[in-house]
């Protein structure tokens, strides 16, 4: 099976998640190439082993764009003909990824967060209907079987016992219809979908002070913070963190739930979640029937037990 | 300049009822409404068209219930509608759905500017815009947040991408998508709402087409393996010893250290 990955960039750690998970599935005899748009000739290899070839685009132009990841992805296409091209579901690799499939007349399953071989085919796993349940989907007759993948999903793996060839750079010539006529960074705008841990903070958090201790922790553990309706409707905190059916549905990998009680409105927002760990003082609280694991107590010591050696901001 | 807008009409999945026991939508109690960034997208839409002094018509394809969206879009101040409704159509996957509407958008002269929301509430792909640009041959605009202008054959938008605000030229025709909040939040009046349900929408179906060309989820190139509940286990694992060692325990699965 030959599997095509596209580089965003020289130091793209999605394209190592999606060639580990592909390694994983696909055993040694998998020939993996990443495809790679840009501005100058590579000055240094970047990182080796996992590719068997890496096929480097230099585009003329003033600014690297989307047109020209398109160019270099086709060009790829066209050439070698895999059997698989991986893309991550960035803004700029599922925008190449949806012209992609038209341009080849082939299927597309988005965000996916699993995936598998069966029968030399790909099975694409996602979620679907807001999470609620998975889909096995595959590319059956059309090739190559394209798809998207979720940022940070998948682990960086072990570098594979095989070298990596870089090929001579091919020019792409500048696509005039297409301009890039400045380019600036946004504002930061928050995604909790994005989050892959994520600690939820319930009722119990009914103090400003309380919630500042639920960010200081997330801070500590590098995830995301979010709460259910109450502390929403309470002023302490924004919309865009609300966490259930009214609010946001997620699929993180982990979720600490804090003093939630775990109302079927809550637990709707939680239902792609793959490990639940649930602390409240109330034994019998119906989050312990979501949860796969369970502590029975108060969740502000618990904090100060993660918090030990850290300041109150939790900037160490 | 005629500007075009797909709109779908999408199950209330936020609201609707769920088996208790499985977490399953009860689908047999579920409504259905407007896609919610497709109201961004006609926001976006009515901006361009009234920059250009642009005609604007509106497409959908679905069941009956979908003609709900073309309502919607009439009411927001869109001048005409197409509904494909056939069941041939049904289950078509990203690919299919964006071939079906490519060859709907023809009918009565092709806009030179296409505008879809940025992803469907239920599917959720976000794909459908970039495969519709190659199926027309048109250019592609991800993710407009304003309009600049319209210079000869080419649009001026700016764009927000992964984090990244660009200004880019774009050879017309082109389609586009809006990103959610840009454009002004202008509202339909009661009486725009009531005229909308009088005006009448042009219904496409399969006939109206090549008779070889095929549709559905038959035609379509993904097909479904299975689909199936994620695994919840309902007798959690508790967790005992000091408080010191739970906190522990776990920060080893907050840190991804241990499963």
């Amino acid at each position: 099976m030959r599997v095509g990955i596209l580089w965003l960039h020289e130091k793209d750690e999605l394209a190592l998640q999606m060639a580990s998970k592909m390694r994983e599935i696909g055993g040694e005899d998998l020939i993996l190439e990443g495809v790679l748009p840009l501005l100058r000739p590579l000055t240094k290899t970047p990182e080796e082993g996992f590719f068997h070839h890496l096929y480097p685009y230099l585009c003329q132009g003033e600014k690297l764009h989307l047109m020209y990841f398109k160019a270099a992805v086709w060009d790829y296409i066209e050439t070698h003909r895999p059997d698989v091209f991986l893309f991550s579901a960035t803004d700029l690799g599922r925008s190449v990824a949806a012209m992609t499939a038209a341009r080849f007349e082939t299927g597309l399953t988005a965000d996916c967060t699993g995936l598998g071989i069966q029968d030399e085919k790909l099975v694409q796993i996602r979620p679907a209907y807001g999470g609620n349940v998975y889909a096995e989907i595959i590319t059956p007759h059309t090739r190559p079987q394209l798809a998207t993948i979720r940022p940070n999903i998948f682990k960086i793996g072990e570098k594979a016992a095989f070298s990596m060839r870089v090929h001579e750079p091919k020019i792409l010539k500048e696509d005039l219809s297409f301009q890039v006529l400045s380019q600036e960074r946004a504002e930061k705008v928050f995604d909790l979908k994005e989050a892959n841990v994520i600690i939820l903070a319930g009722g119990a958090v009914d103090k400003a002070e309380k919630l500042d201790k639920i960010k200081a922790l997330a801070q500590h553990f590098g995830a995301s913070w979010a709460v259910t309706r109450k502390p929403v409707q309470m002023g302490l905190a924004p919309y865009e963190r609300q966490v259930g059916v009214s609010g946001q549905i997620l699929s993180p990998q982990v979720a600490l739930l804090l003093g939630v009680s775990g109302t079927t409105q809550t637990m709707t927002g939680l239902f792609g979640a793959q490990k639940i760990i649930a602390v409240n003082q109330d034994e019998q609280a119906p989050v312990f029937e979501y949860a796969h694991i369970k502590i029975v107590g108060d969740c502000f010591e618990l904090i100060a037990q993660w918090m030990k050696g850290e300041n109150e901001n939790g900037e160490n | 300049m005629k500007i075009g807008v797909c709109v779908k009409q999408v199950p209330m999945v936020r609201e609707a009822p769920r088996d208790l026991e499985t977490g399953s939508i009860l689908r047999e109690l579920v409504g259905s409404e407007p896609n919610p960034s497709d109201v961004h997208a006609l926001w976006g839409a009515l901006a361009l068209a009234e920059m250009q002094k642009a005609r604007t018509m509106a497409i959908t394809m679905g069941p009956k219930q979908a003609k709900a969206s073309i309502r919607q879009a009439f009411s927001f101040g869109i001048e005409e509608g197409i509904h494909m409704m056939d069941p041939a159509f049904a289950g078509a996957d990203v690919w299919m759905t964006a071939k079906t509407l490519s060859l709907g958008l023809g009918h009565g002269g092709l806009p030179e500017v296409v505008i879809c929301g940025k992803e469907s509430a239920d599917g959720d792909t976000g794909q459908l815009a970039g495969e519709l640009s190659q199926m027309l041959g048109y250019g592609f605009l991800p993710h407009v947040t304003k309009w600049l202008k319209i210079e000869g054959d080419f649009l001026y938008a700016e764009s927000k991408m992964d984090g990244q605000v660009l200004q880019i030229k774009v050879k017309m025709p082109v389609v586009c998508t809006i990103y959610p909040e840009s454009f002004e939040k202008k509202y339909p009046s009661f009486r725009a709402v009531m005229d909308a349900k009088k005006r009448p929408i042009s219904v496409l179906t399969a006939k109206d087409f090549s008779p070889h060309q095929s549709f559905g989820y038959g035609a379509s190139p993904t097909q479904i393996l299975k689909i199936y509940e994620p695994k919840r286990e309902r007798k959690a694992h508790l967790l005992t010893g000091t408080q010191e060692e739970q906190a522990l325990f776990v920060a080893q699965i907050m840190r991804g250290e241990a499963k």
